[in-house]
């Protein structure tokens, strides 16, 4: 398992559909949030970090589709909101650095949902933005899926408790707010040092030529452990050679 | 990073009642409690080219698009909705669409390079069909670029409140930002006459770094060569 082909999916929805909504339980509008330790919907302990013998490619992502935000509330008096579309946006974030930036040069909040909508489905409109060339993500870096919703939940859940008082509007859990998606390789192990060599050698790093060049390897014996220990044979005749010339021969520095 | 996969989008709606642009990029957009939307779909008048980035409606940037030296782009995709409207990339003061007259017009027309909104379920336009401008436009060091809308028909009339994504006029372009050392393989390349492209300039590194090994292995031999005739001692 030294190739693998990863994917994470967050998923931001309601939380129940007796108990009134709380706008803290819901990402800001205009605000940046990890969709893997953001602190909401469905997280991970630690942010993603490569280890040292690991390389990750990211290759694709979407997040939910749409910019008005299509609210409904169901009509039977339980205040319960069916549908809510957030008009986000994905940025990737290496480090600190945000891979997309606007034609000003200043971070912007990354790739619409139209450009690149997921869920993906077979009446879908291809998507307008294909991350090509991908994105490599070395040793020791820590990286990140952002997600920015424009649609201002938090605000529209108090506005509707007083155009509605006393009644609150409740999000059930069965209400999906917003869906981000991102697909990568995960390169471990030798792969991961294979990436590295095609990297210094300007080789796009992606399946194919990770196995391309293992075949190389394999093929001049050089991940076989019988050819380490002939090298090592090798090199200590080698060395008791040369001590053996310095004492028949007295070949010494010369001052 | 020094290839990025860029994009840009823009659309002709804004928050609020009264303001027609959003200098701070998208806009937060807020929902009343009777979830209409509280915000504008700008009125765009026929004939009349916007800059999607500095046009003054809509999501906008607060300075034009212009590359710094170190910075070269390649437009190679780029769509609008409605079928009604065409964009035109304009790079310093020349317009890259133009009649076979000579007169630059209002370019590539949404119903050949389309960028729906999902609200559009079936017909036609559902087929996203995704020409690439082929060859691409290089954007070179220094230059001011943008794009720039506009429209067949009065679109929005009176900067209606929009109650679906159908009714919001959008525009997007699609680009590869090249910068840094991978900038200055670009600029071989086109001197050279080479389409700039990943590949190209993974394909012009690989040669750099072959030719270096080449002249390494070369000066080698040439110093064995130098050294051959004089006298070897042990160091």
């Amino acid at each position: 398992m030294a190739i693998t082909y990863q994917n994470y999916e967050g998923t931001l929805a309601g939380q129940s559909s007796t108990v009134a909504a709380n706008p803290a339980d819901f990402p800001p509008a205009g605000v940046e949030t990890s969709i893997f330790v953001g602190g909401f919907g469905n997280n991970i302990e630690i942010p993603p970090f490569v280890n040292e013998d690991q390389f990750v490619v990211i290759e694709k992502f979407g997040s939910t589709a749409g910019v008005l935000a299509n609210i409904r509330v169901a009509g039977d008096g339980t205040h319960r909101l069916t549908n809510f579309v957030p008009n986000g946006f994905i940025q990737i974030v290496i480090n600190s650095t945000g891979y997309y930036q606007d034609p000003q040069n200043t971070w912007q909040h990354g790739i619409s949902g139209d450009a690149a909508p997921y869920p993906f489905g077979t009446t879908d409109i291809p998507p307008s933005y294909v991350l090509d060339p991908p994105v490599y993500v070395l040793p020791e870096q820590t990286w990140d899926i952002r997600y920015t919703m424009m649609n201002n939940l938090p605000e529209f859940i108090q506005a509707y408790n007083v155009t509605n008082t006393p009644n609150t509007l409740k999000i059930p859990t069965t209400t999906q707010i917003a869906k981000c998606h991102v697909q990568y390789h995960l390169f471990d192990g030798p792969d991961a040092l294979i990436c590295h060599q095609l990297l210094e050698l300007g080789i796009p790093i992606n399946v194919a030529n990770v196995e391309w060049y293992r075949r190389i390897l394999l093929k001049s014996r050089g991940l076989d452990t019988s050819t380490w220990e002939h090298y090592l044979e090798v090199s200590q005749a080698f060395r008791e050679k040369e001590k053996k010339y310095e004492e028949l021969y007295g070949r010494q520095r010369k001052a | 990073m020094s290839i990025r996969r860029q994009a840009y989008e823009w659309r002709n709606i804004v928050q609020g009642s009264t303001a027609i642009v959003s200098n701070s990029g998208h806009p937060i957009l807020n929902y009343a409690g009777d979830t209409s939307v509280i915000g504008r779909a700008i009125e765009i008048p026929p004939f009349v080219p916007y800059d999607i980035m500095v046009g003054g409606i809509g999501n906008n940037l607060e300075e034009p698009a212009m590359l710094r030296a170190h910075q070269l782009i390649v437009i190679d995709h780029m769509g609008s909705y409605p079928a009604s409207a065409g964009l035109n990339i304009r790079i310093g003061t020349t317009r890259y669409f133009q009649n076979p007259d000579g007169i630059p017009d209002i370019g590539m027309p949404s119903s050949a390079m389309p960028f729906q909104p999902v609200t559009i379920s079936v017909g036609e336009s559902k087929l996203g069909f995704f020409e690439e401008i082929t060859p691409p436009v290089y954007v070179l060091p220094g230059q001011t670029w943008g794009i720039e809308f506009t429209s067949f028909e009065t679109l929005n009339s009176g900067s209606p409140v929009p109650t679906s994504d159908t009714e919001i006029a959008r525009a997007y372009v699609r680009y590869l930002l090249i910068d840094g050392p991978d900038q200055l393989i670009a600029m071989k390349l086109l001197q050279q006459n080479i389409p700039i492209s990943p590949e190209n300039i993974q394909w012009y590194k690989q040669n750099l770094i072959r030719n270096r090994l080449r002249a390494d292995l070369g000066m080698e031999e040439m110093l064995e060569e130098r050294l051959r005739d004089k006298e070897r001692r042990l160091i």
